[in-house]
Order: C-alpha cells, then structure tokens, then sequence
C-alpha cells in the first residue's frame, strides 16, 4: 500500500524554496530602506511605523492579505479533509 | 509537484514581501491601501481566467460526452467562485477604509455580486440532476450563458455606467490608481501567481472528484 503514496521531496530540492523568503526579505528591507525611499519628513527620535499604522491605512492591506490568505487555507483544508476521507475508505477495501 | 506549482508558490511568496515593501506612489485617501491593488484585484483576474477555463471544458464536454470534462469545469467553477467571494470580502474592507461603506449601491459591485449569484444557481442546477450524462450537458449549456452574463455583468455593464470603482464609467481599470513601473513589478507576478494557483486548486479538485468516482463504482461493482 505504501508504495503508491508519493515520495517526499528531498530536502535539498525543497531548498531554495525555503531560503526564497528570506532572500527576498533582505532584498526587500535594503530596497525600502535606500536613501529617498520614504523620507520625506524628519524621522522621529526613535522610528517605528506607529504612524504609518494610524494614518497610512496599512492595516487595511494587512486585512485584506489575511482574507486572501485565509480564503486558500479554508479551500485547502476542505481539500485535505476530503482527502483524508478517500483515503480511510480505500484503506477499508483494501 | 510540477515545476509551475513551484513557480507559482515563489511567485505569491514574492508578492506578500514585496507588496508590503516596496515604494508605491503616495495618494490622498488610498494612502498604504494602494498596496491592495496586489492582492484584490489578481482576485478578479484570477476568476475570469479560471471561468474560462471551465467555460472551455463544458464546450468540451458538449463535444465529446466525456463526463471527464464536466467534473473539470465544475471544479473550475467552483475555484473562480473562491476568487469572486474573496474579491469581494477583500473589496469591501477596501471600500470601508475608502469610500467609507462597506457596500454602495453601484453597478461594478453590484455586477460582480449578480455574477456570484449566477454561478451558484450552476453549482445548484448541477447538483439537482441524478444522471450524469444528463447532468454533465444541462450544467455545460448553463455553463455558456453563465460565462457571458459574468463577463458582461464584470466588464461591460460598469463601463456603461457611473460608478465609484476604477475601471467603470468608461475608465480604464488603472488610470486613477497611475499603475507605475514600480507597481507593475509587483502586480503583474501576483496575477500569473494567482492564475497558477487557481489552476493548481482546479486540478487538486479535479483529481479528488475523479478519485472519489473511481471508489464509488468500485463499492457499486
């Protein structure tokens, strides 16, 4: 019965896509923080996104990310269960 | 895993970073939530392509009586209905912060609500009808006059008339928000993104269903 479930992908070729976040965070985070990205006004003693959170409606992206999000995740675990229901009724044939 | 899951998993991964953090044009009102156009609007591209899709596959269910082809449209129908129900939660939030309600009395929103509704009078015509040659033709031919009224309820009908929403009253969809290159960067991955994942869903469905079939005539047999 085993050999019909598929092989996990060795770790090595899962790789790059675990390190891809985090290489495009850093990418990221030094882009954002170039000169003139978005230094318009004088910074703050100690620079935070406090006002970013409560003028620049960022949360709202936020939000809006987590409904996306969380739409595919439902859609997903309905996926997982309904496979998870095919596979106990074939273990039962078998 | 095929290589375009791969591609689509990097692609999406690509635009939480960079959506949250690269520069985008400064605009009254929109401020930050000018970054939703990466996350609500591949919604909608995502759908019309995965309509089509299962458009193409009850046209080629009518063609070749394949009830292959009739559980893949069905699926793909049912991913574009994720996308439309998420397009619209995520435009709404949008609206709130925005236009200041969460739904206004206007053709794009209205339209794209007419178009939900259409397809979920497909997936209850479907599910009413025992036989599956029966099934499979009845829900095809629906499928075609679905897909029309869908495109003219999302893409025409707002272009007739005034509405609040970009890409209405004659406007093309991104002259207000002036798409620049450094958002085209982001938005343009996002929707390939959303287009491979709306196909991967598709495809998972239509594996399951096809799976499920094979044990029920196996158990009947």
């Amino acid at each position: 019965m085993n050999r019909n479930l598929p092989k996990p992908a060795p770790l090595l070729r899962r790789l790059p896509l675990l390190l891809l976040p985090l290489a495009l965070f850093a990418a990221c985070s030094v882009l954002a923080q170039a000169p003139g990205a978005a230094s318009a006004a004088a910074p703050p003693a100690v620079e935070m996104a406090d006002s970013l959170r409560a003028d620049g409606k960022i949360w709202v992206v936020a939000g809006v990310f987590a409904i996306v999000m969380l739409g595919m995740l439902v859609y997903l675990l309905r996926l997982e269960s309904k496979v998870g229901k095919l596979e106990k009724r074939m273990r039962n044939e078998e | 895993m095929k290589w375009w899951k791969y591609l689509a998993a990097a692609l999406l991964l690509y635009v939480a970073v960079a959506g949250v953090l690269l520069p985008v044009p400064r605009r009254n009102i929109l401020n930050e939530t000018i970054r939703n156009l990466y996350f609500h609007v591949p919604m909608w591209f995502a759908l019309t392509v995965v309509l089509a899709v299962s458009v193409g596959y009850a046209v080629a269910h009518l063609r070749t009586g394949k009830l292959l082809y009739d559980v893949w449209a069905n699926e793909a129908a049912k991913v574009a209905t994720l996308f439309g129900v998420l397009g619209i939660l995520t435009g709404s939030l949008w609206a709130r912060y925005t236009w200041g309600t969460w739904w206004t009395d206007d053709v794009r929103l209205n339209g794209a609500a007419r178009a939900l509704l259409v397809y979920g009078a497909y997936f209850v015509l479907r599910a009413s009808l025992p036989d599956p040659q029966q099934r499979g033709r009845i829900a095809a031919v629906y499928n075609i006059f679905a897909f029309a009224a869908a495109l003219s309820l999302l893409y025409v009908k707002p272009r007739l008339n005034d509405s609040l929403h970009p890409g209405a009253g004659g406007n093309p969809a991104f002259s207000k928000y002036d798409l620049d290159n450094a958002m085209r960067l982001v938005f343009y991955p996002a929707v390939i993104g959303w287009i491979l994942v709306g196909a991967w869903l598709t495809q998972l469905g239509a594996r399951l269903t096809l799976l499920r079939n094979q044990l029920d005539e196996q158990e009947s047999a």
